[in-house]
């Protein structure tokens, strides 16, 4: 089956070294092919031995680089939150996240918001109940609303939930007052998630928790 | 005619892959596993520091995206290609991730968000030292997208051939992986400014 699929391919290919020069050096499955060219089952088994002893040794150097107990990932892409302990997913979360939106700063050319859920690893900084928002300069721009000078006049109640986990530079993973948009890009940054999924991060995430987001 | 007939022989590459399935499991053989050591000698001083990265594993045909050395997503590769000079396997960092066209907003405007569906499933991605993943999606899927990619290839070879290309900087190596679309898109949205990509052989 696989010996007559390449036929048409290793000739086709053939003919187009001849013409353009420009078929590949190495293409999916040769690689397993330059690898059984190697010697006898014997000799090969005797050399692999110290090799899969380093191989054993460096992967525990790497699982070790892991985290101890829990730990929380996040898909932006697919708007899911996951806390792990191991392999092992405690818990799957259907969450929203940043919008991907941009919006000018006023007063300040090229200057800009850009409402993403930052990448890479961060981790929880700050577990709050109760939290308020204090609203920052963008919330009011966005709705062609004056920014007040009095810092009283910029806070909010019962917007974010019952909680919030800071992961730094303002950033939150909290609740929402919309969970219809759940699974959605919809926030300006922040992680929201359900009521019921919040108290169960709530209650596993420690201060110092990793927190994975990609 | 040139295009035309690079176009049906990368077609019927396409079609009819060298292996039968996508991926090739290799003989624990010492090359094997010795390359294995090297990618997690160079992965353990990536994954010491607080970041996402990802791995391509070309033996298996998988990206993945690993954070801590965990693995927090897995992209299979349906076909890979490479061309250009030396072995494929290293370190390397992104330089730009896939532009991505973002709504602006404007006060008391309601805009759709970006989403993953808004990436794209062909693009082309430059790495520093000296490396271009050209990633599109099959030619089953997608065929004016994949025919576009291969003239565009085509094109390139033929202008490099004529010394009228312009290379501000040294590629070496250039590998083209073909992604389904969803994947394509998938790893767009993964990538970051400046990630860290490896690339070597993992054992399973």
């Amino acid at each position: 089956m696989a010996t007559g699929a390449r036929l048409p391919h290793l000739a086709l290919c053939g003919l187009g070294v001849l013409m353009f020069g420009m078929v590949p050096s190495v293409e999916s499955g040769s690689v397993g092919t330059q690898m059984a060219k190697e010697g006898p089952p014997s000799s090969l088994s005797r050399a692999v031995q110290p090799l899969m002893a380093r191989h054993t040794t460096l992967k525990q150097k790497l699982a070790q680089l892991g985290p101890t107990g829990h730990y929380i990932v996040v898909d932006t892409g697919h708007n899911r939150l996951y806390v792990k302990r191991g392999k092992e997913t405690v818990l799957s979360a259907l969450a929203s996240t940043g919008s991907g939106t941009i919006l000018d700063k006023p007063n300040q050319p090229g200057a800009q918001w850009v409402f993403d859920t930052p990448r890479g690893e961060f981790t929880i900084q700050s577990k709050l109940t109760n939290p308020v928002w204090v609203k920052p300069d963008w919330a009011f721009l966005e709705e062609g609303l004056t920014v007040p000078s009095n810092p009283a006049q910029r806070v909010e109640t019962g917007i974010l939930g019952d909680y919030a986990l800071g992961f730094g530079k303002g950033y939150f993973i909290h609740g929402t007052l919309y969970p219809r948009l759940l699974g959605k890009n919809v926030t300006h940054g922040c992680i929201r998630l359900s009521d019921d999924d919040l108290r169960s991060v709530y209650k596993l995430a420690r201060i110092g928790t990793p927190l994975m987001i990609f | 005619m040139f295009p035309l007939l690079t176009l049906v022989f990368l077609l019927a590459a396409e079609l009819y892959p060298a292996t039968s399935g996508a991926q090739v499991t290799p003989p624990l053989d010492p090359g094997a596993v010795s390359e294995a050591n090297r990618l997690l000698e160079e992965e353990l001083k990536v994954a010491a520091r607080p970041q996402v990265y990802v791995v391509l594993d070309l033996s298996r045909s998988v990206v993945l995206v690993k954070g801590r050395g965990i693995e927090l997503s897995q992209i299979p590769i349906v076909h890979w290609r490479q061309s250009g000079d030396g072995a494929v396997t290293g370190v390397y960092r992104l330089r730009t991730r896939p532009p991505v066209n973002r709504p602006k907003a404007a006060p008391t405007d309601t805009l759709s968000p970006i989403e993953l569906d808004d990436m794209p499933e062909a693009y082309e991605l430059e790495f520093d030292p000296g490396l271009v993943i050209a990633v599109s999606p099959p030619a089953g899927e997608r065929f004016w997208t994949w025919a576009l990619t291969v003239l565009r290839e085509w094109w390139m070879f033929v202008w490099a051939l004529l010394g009228l290309g312009t290379t501000p900087d040294v590629v070496n190596i250039r590998l083209y992986l073909t992604l389904s679309p969803s994947a394509g898109q998938s790893l767009a949205w993964s990538l970051t400014d400046g990630m860290t990509l490896l690339i070597g052989r993992t054992l399973p």
